[in-house]
């Protein structure tokens, strides 16, 4: 996520794909958790087209994540 | 901190934003699941197979919509409208049960609202003066009043109050235009007014000038008596009235409602006369304390300030200095004899209140199991647990809500019964009323009793295993144990309550009961009673005697009158006058132990019906020249004269006057021996009495000048009340009459406070055995229907009606028996606290706990037998078919 904008899917792939790929169920969650980032501000979200040309929303770390991310990384 | 203002701020904002957010969600899921099934195909799944594969991966979409909705808004004001909305109709869609809910809610909330604004009124609502927690009654030893030495002593030296204002209670006779009439007044401090806060409505209050020497005769009118003597008229200001034959200048009217001290009517500037008279205790005294200073520092204060004056004069009696001071607060002075009464009460219809709770409870709980499938299918369709639980609450706060509001209805019709059966001895009634504050304890009483009521059912509605809940469908017997031993809680607990308030209002009734029993020893029917007080000055001497006898003469020729006489002591009450006496030749007794004296003129035994056991009864022809004679009861003989003839015998009166040594009054003969009365008191024990004749005077040898004339009549006494004040008039235009009475009215009067206790509580107990029968019998009938089934198979293998009679009836009386032993142990506990509420009965009297367990068992039998028989008539072919 701190690289390049991602959407709700390539989010889920990515966590599959750091977690080894674990099967992972529910992943519709993911959408719970990054709506509680957006109203934090800690992430941006934006619409945009993807690879197949499919209209998605793009969702970005903002600086205050950032910040955030660093002083819970550094913890 | 900041990121938490943040998401509340998106929360606000999804408020407004929530259907396209909602369209936008959708958008998201719809690309993640065609991504997914893309993928699965591409790892070579058929269309359907990844589709179905990646609805799994992504998992519950209604689910995860619902709780993205929930965090995105407040949703939750949204829902509670769904809620209440899809509540509504379920309560439509079973009237019954909500009609039942609500009835049984709004008696519990309707009683705890009618006698929470009691309690509100009474004990709890300030009393109508400025900063009213700083006014407090001071009590001087001895008996708590004052003498104007006491009073100026701590006024001047205290470093705790504000100021300090001397309150002396009195009647006078106000005289001039239409009936002569006794009013209640109180001569005061001219710094009363001032001190309580208060104002004249009209005038002036008193002034400086009025603690001049002889600037006494003015007066202050109280707005009842202005309106009902004075028509209103503010003219009357500066006008002169006539008080006990004096003029006073009327200088101010009150506003209405200011009564204080003891509903006073009028009131006069303290005289100087009594300034430096230190054994004159007659003033009550009231003070305002300083901001912020205790009761408690004040009462220190004034016991300090009290040594000092004792000290300084050289006072060794406690008389003269009025030291061991007590402060109370002005309000618990006014009402701190009927807290616990109220509270009493209170408790009761809490235990009402908690009887219906567990009623409802049991209702819901019944129909949560009822609703087990559309819960289950709300669950799996994504439903999260916290979300049914919200919305079953919301159910039942809409029955505590509808029922509260049905209470309130309850209650306010209620409250003009409970004040129309009150009696006139409980202060403050007039400020009873269902204000914002018994509102707002109601409503918040009904949330309280909705979460109380909702919870369990609840909680057992949504603890289910999905796949069984969905496949078992309507019944409920794998998943009903928990629910059914909840329910049994619930019985044994509200059986328990209700066995505990029956008891109560057992021993009330019975104490009620035993009272109506007491033989008076005189005949209470057919009697008429006038007070009369005849004023010294226009009466001095014997002609308060010669009055009383013509006036005997004349009402004894009014047609339907039997019999006439008078007596000094008020009838039934313990106001008496008594003395400390000698009896001759028994011993000293003791000094404590004091011998009631009542002046009585001729045929006075005759009149009230009392029997005369020896001797003979007071003639004309005892007068102030024959020997002075004396009749006695029958305690006075069994305690003094046992084994003796009492007649001849004689006795006196210890004569106490103030600054002399004893004295010993004339001795006095029994002539006569009468048969006990309960003369102080219908609930109070028979004591030694002595009457002298009135002509002969009191034990001091003066004659009394304030008597109840009674009168015995063939009809109605209440017919000849008029014809009897026209009598009094026509010997003194100028007379008063302050009190005209029949005995059983006063009778009546004497246990208002106990038939109002009983009938309340009796009224409660009532309303908890009915709930508690109709809980017992709602149990039982579902217990049946649940068990139809298993009743139709044991009909079929060979038991007999009498065997399921057995066994139904068996399962109610369990509960029943239980809570019957917990409710008996309740009532041991809980009943000491009504002990002085009972007469002549033991707040554990075995009798009275035997019955009404008795009842109970009666109860819950027919309670229990009605959908035993239901049972029994069970087609076993048609139960086994069912289902």
């Amino acid at each position: 996520m701190r690289s390049r904008p991602l959407h709700g899917y390539g989010i889920a792939r990515r966590i599959e794909q750091v977690s080894e790929h674990v099967l992972q169920l529910n992943e519709g969650t993911v959408y719970t958790s990054l709506l509680r980032l957006q109203q934090r501000k800690w992430i941006a979200s934006a619409w945009g087209t993807s690879e197949n040309n499919r209209k998605a929303k793009y969702y970005s770390i903002t600086k205050s994540g950032r910040k955030q991310l660093a002083r819970e990384t550094a913890e | 901190m900041t990121h938490y203002l943040r998401a509340l701020a998106a929360k606000l904002r999804g408020l407004f934003g929530d259907r396209r957010a909602d369209q936008e969600l959708d958008g998201e899921i719809e690309t993640h699941l065609r991504l997914l099934a893309e993928r699965y195909i591409r790892q070579g799944m058929t269309e359907a197979e990844a589709i179905w594969a990646a609805r799994r991966q992504f998992g519950n979409v209604t689910l995860l919509q619902e709780v993205n909705r929930e965090m995105r808004g407040i949703r939750f004001i949204e829902t509670v409208f769904h809620d209440v909305r899809y509540g509504l109709w379920t309560l439509k869609r079973n009237p019954g049960l909500a009609l039942a809910a609500v009835l049984t809610l709004s008696l519990g909330i309707g009683a705890n609202t009618a006698i929470f604004s009691v309690v509100n009124g009474v004990l709890l609502s300030e009393l109508p003066y400025p900063q009213p927690e700083r006014l407090a009654m001071i009590w001087p030893a001895f008996d708590g009043l004052a003498s104007y030495p006491i009073y100026a002593d701590w006024r001047d030296r205290n470093h705790t109050f504000q100021g300090v204002a001397a309150m002396g209670t009195m009647t006078f006779d106000l005289t001039g235009e239409g009936e002569p009439e006794k009013i209640r007044g109180a001569e005061v401090s001219i710094n009363f007014f001032q001190l309580m806060g208060v104002n004249p409505a009209h005038g002036r209050g008193f002034t400086a000038e009025e603690d001049q020497p002889g600037n006494h005769r003015t007066v202050i009118l109280g707005h009842d008596l202005w309106q009902r003597r004075f028509g209103g008229d503010p003219g009357i200001l500066n006008q002169t009235i006539s008080l006990n034959g004096a003029p006073h200048v009327v200088v101010g009217i009150m506003a209405p409602g200011f009564k204080f001290p003891e509903n006073t009517d009028m009131w006069k500037p303290l005289p100087k006369r009594i300034r430096a008279w230190r054994g004159g205790r007659f003033l009550y005294l009231v003070g305002r304390l300083k901001p912020g200073v205790t009761h408690t520092a004040a009462q220190a204060d004034l016991n300090l300030v009290a040594k000092q004056v004792a000290d300084q004069l050289g006072l060794n009696d406690s008389y003269f200095s009025g030291s061991g001071v007590t402060v109370t607060p002005l309000l618990e002075h006014t009402v701190g004899s009927i807290r616990k009464n109220l509270m009493i009460l209170f408790g009761v219809v809490l235990f009402v209140l908690l009887i219906a709770c567990a009623n409802v409870a049991n209702l819901l709980l019944a129909r949560a199991a009822v609703r087990r499938r559309e819960v289950a299918v709300r669950a799996a369709l994504g439903a999260g647990r916290g979300r049914i639980i919200r919305q079953l609450l919301t159910e039942n706060m809409l029955l505590a809500a509808l029922g509260g509001a049905l209470g309130v209805l309850l209650a306010w019709w209620g409250l003009r019964l409970l004040l129309a059966l009150s009696p006139v001895d409980i202060p403050r009634l007039d400020n009873i009323r269902l204000d914002a504050r018994v509102l707002w304890f109601t409503l918040a009483l009904s949330l309280i009793t909705g979460l109380g009521v909702g919870l369990a059912p609840a909680l057992q509605a949504t603890r289910l295993e999905l796949n069984q809940a969905l496949k078992e469908g309507w019944s409920d017997r794998a998943g009903s144990r928990r629910a059914q031993r909840i329910r049994g809680v619930f019985i044994v607990a509200e059986v328990a309550l209700t066995l505990a308030l029956l008891v109560g209002a057992g021993l009330l009734v019975r104490s009620f009961w035993r009272l109506q029993q007491i033989n008076l020893g005189f005949r209470a029917d057919h009697l008429l009673m006038l007070r009369l007080e005849l004023p010294n000055l226009k009466y001095p001497g014997w002609q308060a005697v010669s009055f009383y006898s013509l006036l005997q003469e004349r009402l004894a020729t009014l047609p339907g009158v039997e019999a006439v006489s008078a007596t000094s002591n008020i009838l039934l009450s313990e106001d008496t006058v008594s003395s400390e006496f000698t009896v001759e030749n028994r011993p000293p007794i003791d000094e404590s132990f004091e011998l009631p004296i009542t002046s009585v003129q001729p045929n006075y035994f005759q009149t009230m019906g009392i029997q005369l056991l020896r001797g003979r009864a007071f003639t004309a022809q005892d007068t102030r020249d024959s020997p002075k004679v004396g009749i006695v009861n029958e305690t006075f003989v069994n305690r003094f004269f046992p084994s003796e003839d009492p007649i001849g015998k004689r006795f006196r009166f210890d004569l106490y006057r103030f600054d002399q040594p004893v004295l010993a009054g004339q001795w006095i003969t029994i002539v006569g021996v009468v048969r006990d009365s309960r003369r102080q008191g219908l609930d109070k024990p028979v004591r030694i009495e002595s009457w002298l004749p009135h002509a002969q005077g009191n034990e001091q040898g003066e004659p009394t000048s304030s008597m109840e004339v009674v009168l015995r009549t063939t009809g109605d006494p209440l017919a000849l009340s008029h014809a009897a004040r026209e009598v009094v008039w026509s010997l003194d235009r100028d007379l008063p009459i302050p009190k005209i009475q029949t005995m059983e009215q006063v009778l009546s009067e004497r246990v208002a406070m106990r038939r109002w206790n009983m009938l309340l509580l009796g009224l409660f107990a009532l309303v908890a055995l009915i709930l508690a029968a109709v809980g017992i019998y709602g149990v039982m009938s579902y217990v049946v229907t649940q068990r139809t089934h298993e009743i139709g198979i044991r009909m079929a293998l060979g038991a007999r009606g009498a065997d399921v009679l057995r066994m139904v009836i068996w399962r109610g009386m369990s509960l029943t028996l239980a809570g019957v032993t917990l409710g008996v142990a309740a009532a041991l506990a809980l009943t000491r606290v009504i002990r002085n509420l009972l007469y002549e009965v033991s707040p554990t009297d075995p009798a009275t706990f035997a019955s009404i367990a008795l009842l109970f068992v009666g109860v819950a039998l027919i309670a229990s037998y009605i959908p035993a028989r239901r049972a029994t008539k069970v087609d076993p072919l048609q139960a086994l078919r069912h289902e």
